[in-house]
């Protein structure tokens, strides 16, 4: 039903909505036939969209596994362990299945679409661009700790000296100087930018509401 | 008309006495390409931070004097102000990128200027092909190497075509072919009209093509230039009876071409030469163990390299480019293990009560030389020598690894600099 | 009260960081161990370092919520759940803080951290009762847990908050901390 591409360039927007309306009417079902058509569809979104690797596919399949057991072994009732189970996952799948198609860039301009408060937009920025930087560096202290003959790893009373001290030293300076990066780049959260590729609705938008819709009406008549 | 006009200008940093510049005063009309050099600490960085606005805003400190554009005073702007007519590069590429396309980067810059969207594409077009990148426009900002960094942000600087352009070393992680190219980019973009300022250390490369040059000496204009010392050939020893420390055959690792073999004997020094990206810190990182290599043997003290690198710590040493990732102590003395001859060595000596972290560029390197040597490893390895040194800070840490190999110890540096060669004595190996 | 800076917004942002990345580390070690706040306390004592920096250096109300709320956006994107138990337990700290005006004194960054910490256990047992179901409701709101727990957790932040101050100083010291 979908291409591969398909969802990753459905309006961001409008996939927070509906993960929000999953969540909600995964938590207003009562019925095991509505929760398993909705855990049903998620899988497929999943499946069509990201390639999932193995290791995670079972270690997700064990969590479950072990979740109903648990769940029958309090419960005493393996169907209503069952049912909690596949909420559970109704209720987790809707952000990863979000997250993973799409792009941080695409969300940034999203969020700067609606008007979000910019310093909130430019947190978000800060964190997706600088996450990545700050973990090599934290690599490359690790590094300098082994060519100075310290092996973190088996000396945990190191751990403050030898690697938080100078990663925050690290995180510190990058904070003033990225300040400055962004100022001398013309960047102020107060002033209006260009938005130079707005977001528009597009014909594959109207598709996925509808097919979101239809999905949410046949939950609703399994439901009733 | 002059672009730029700066008139006894003087700043003096929050709790220190001594003025980091006093008095300057400089000029700069639209089609000039000012260089500024001098020592470490001798104020260049400083006067670029106050022509940018960065001090007194984000440094604390008394500034007096006037700054001009088109000679109107912008003394009283802040950074973002200023912005519309300066673009500046900072030293750290890495600071300046917000966003994860290179495509996008660009257009960061335009949109901060609120520029009607329909004329950014053209914009981002333009910057693309003369920089060369519009076959990877799409190509995410982790794929980029330091070098294509330092690129990417002059690209996007330049699209916001600001008639002063304040660069902070901009030919630091550029190879010989990325230098001369940006060298012509910007004799061009002087020839459009726009003012250029530049600090840099690699005189050899820029002296041809600027306007006009100072050098900053203790905050105040000086006349000649230091020179780096270079070593009297005449008292070469030969090395080839001593005996060998380090022996490397027919290695290899990821993508790079076999590496040549290399053989270190005690008191030797190696310079590794060649281009960016050719693989010399993957040579570094190999013998030090950091990286394992793909094929090939590595043969330390005669014995085969160990495993583990902490082991391999006990006879190596490795300086690495960002000393901020190799300071740990809370004070200088602490950081050489309390060796007071190689602080003074390396002219540290009034520092030794300091944080190391509150030391200058500079003066952080020649610490984590000293805290590497203070270990007494059998070779020391060092990765770009000259990034961030001067010349009087880069012949402390030279004389100080000459007294190192004279006493036995054998080195292993890269740079991009050939005067170092020489300056050490040095045998080259080419990558 | 001046107004919050572009540097203010940056430096929370750094801090964020510092937390994802502790949290990155340690909570996959503890992912399978089904007790209600057990990955809060071992993420605490990192964690609680930034948070400590970042109240140290901000000191205004709201800090706190400008660092988690980031978080709770980021991590909203692995669950919606951990975005959830975070904006309460921000609020929660926001809330008691705001009665003594921000994070000026080291108490008020020890109260913030082991306010912070020992009520994101709670909203997270209650955060994943609900979600979870009846069956885990049950086990994680059994007080002979929950209780230890969440002081268990309060006292990893307390640690955070130890080393952090550490750090300030040190940082103080080198002249990288103006506040």
């Amino acid at each position: 039903m979908f291409s591969r591409k398909f969802l990753f360039s459905v309006n961001p927007l409008l996939k927070i909505g509906v993960s929000l309306a999953i969540v909600a009417v995964a938590l207003s079902l009562k019925t095991l036939d509505a929760i398993v058509v909705l855990v049903i569809v998620l899988l497929a979104l999943l499946v069509t969209s990201i390639r999932i690797p193995l290791k995670s596919a079972i270690a997700v399949i064990i969590a479950f596994l072990l979740f109903i057991a648990f769940g029958t072994l309090t419960l005493s009732n393996w169907q209503l362990a069952l049912f909690y189970a596949l909420r559970l996952l109704a209720l987790s799948l809707p952000a990863p299945v979000f997250a993973l198609t799409t792009s941080p860039t695409d969300l940034v301009r999203a969020l700067q679409a609606i008007k979000l408060p910019s310093f909130l937009v430019l947190s978000l920025m800060l964190v997706w661009r600088f996450l990545p930087v700050i973990q090599q560096e934290s690599q490359r202290i690790l590094e300098a700790n082994q060519l100075r003959g310290v092996e973190l790893s088996r000396q945990p009373h190191r751990w403050f000296s030898g690697l938080f001290v100078p990663l925050v030293f690290r995180i510190v300076s990058y904070a003033d100087e990225v300040t400055i990066g962004l100022e001398t780049r013309g960047y102020d959260p107060s002033l209006p930018r260009t938005i130079s590729k707005p977001l528009t609705w597009q014909s594959r938008d109207t598709v996925f509401t509808i097919a979101s819709w239809l999905i949410f009406g046949i939950v609703a008549h399994l439901e009733f | 008309m002059a672009e730029l006009t700066i008139e006894n200008l003087s700043f003096t940093y929050a709790g220190q006495t001594q003025p980091a510049l006093q008095d300057i005063n400089l000029s700069v009309s639209s089609g000039e390409l000012v260089l500024i050099t001098g020592a470490t600490g001798s104020g260049k960085s400083t006067l670029l931070n106050c022509i940018a606005g960065i001090a007194p805003t984000y440094t604390a400190g008394i500034l007096s004097g006037d700054l001009c554009y088109q000679n109107q005073s912008i003394l009283h702007w802040d950074i973002k102000a200023r912005s519309r007519y300066l673009g500046f590069l900072l030293q750290n590429v890495e600071t300046q990128i917000f966003t994860d396309r290179i495509s996008d980067e660009i257009a960061f810059g335009l949109e901060n200027l609120n520029l009607p969207p329909e004329q950014i594409p053209d914009l981002i077009n333009a910057a693309l092909s003369e920089f060369n990148l519009t076959q990877q426009q799409h190509w995410t900002i982790q794929q980029l190497s330091a070098g294509q960094k330092q690129r990417l942000v002059i690209a996007c600087i330049l699209a916001m075509k600001q008639p002063i352009l304040l660069m902070d070393e901009p030919f630091a992680y550029l190879d010989r072919a990325s230098a001369s190219f940006l060298l012509d980019l910007l004799q061009s973009h002087a020839a459009q009209g726009q003012a250029i300022v530049l600090i840099e250390h690699r005189l050899d490369l820029v002296q041809s093509i600027c306007t006009q040059s100072f050098c900053l000496h203790k905050g105040q204009w000086l006349t000649q230039t230091p020179k780096i010392q270079s070593v009297d050939r005449s008292s070469e020893v030969d090395h080839s009876t001593k005996p060998i420390v380090l022996q490397c055959r027919n290695l290899s690792w990821g993508g790079y071409p076999q590496f040549p073999d290399l053989t270190l004997r005690a008191g030797e020094t190696t310079l590794l030469q060649g281009e960016n990206g050719c693989g010399k810190t993957t040579l570094l990182k190999l013998i030090s163990g950091l990286l394992r290599p793909t094929t090939g043997t590595i043969e330390l003290l005669g014995k085969p390299q160990p495993r583990r690198i902490v082991e391999i710590s006990r006879a190596i040493g490795f300086v690495l480019q960002n000393p901020n990732h190799q300071l740990f102590a809370e004070s200088v003395l602490q950081e050489v293990q309390n060796d007071r001859e190689i602080l003074t060595q390396l002219n540290l000596e009034e520092q030794l009560e300091r944080h190391p972290r509150s030391l200058s560029q500079g003066q952080k390197r020649r610490l984590t030389l000293g805290a590497v040597l203070a270990r007494r490893p059998k070779v020391c390895l060092l990765d770009e020598i000259t990034v961030g040194q001067d010349a009087t800070s880069l012949n402390l840490m030279l004389e100080l690894l000459k007294r190192f190999t004279q006493a036995g110890g054998a080195v292993i540096v890269t740079s991009y600099d050939p005067q170092v060669a020489n300056a050490l004595g040095a045998k080259i190996l080419t990558l | 009260m001046s107004r919050w800076q572009l540097r203010d917004y940056v430096f929370a942002a750094f801090m964020t960081i510092g937390i994802a990345i502790a949290s990155v580390i340690t909570v996959p070690l503890t992912l399978s161990i089904p007790l209600p706040g057990v990955r809060t306390i071992v993420w605490a004592p990192f964690a609680g370092i930034f948070l400590t920096l970042g109240m140290a250096r901000l000191q205004r109300c709201g800090s706190v919520a400008l660092m988690i709320g980031t978080l709770a956006m980021l991590l909203s994107r692995i669950s919606w759940i951990i975005g959830a138990f975070l904006v309460g337990a921000l609020l929660i700290t926001e809330g008691v803080l705001w009665f003594r005006g921000g994070y000026r004194q080291r108490l008020d960054r020890l109260i913030g951290n082991v306010v912070f910490f020992a009520s994101a256990t709670v909203t997270g047992a209650i955060v994943g009762a609900y979600a979870a179901g009846d069956a885990f409701a049950a086990w994680i709101s059994q007080a002979w847990i929950l209780i230890p727990m969440t002081l268990l957790s309060g006292l990893a932040g307390a640690i955070g908050w130890w080393m952090g101050e550490k750090i300030v100083t040190q940082l103080q010291r080198a002249g990288k901390l103006n506040v």
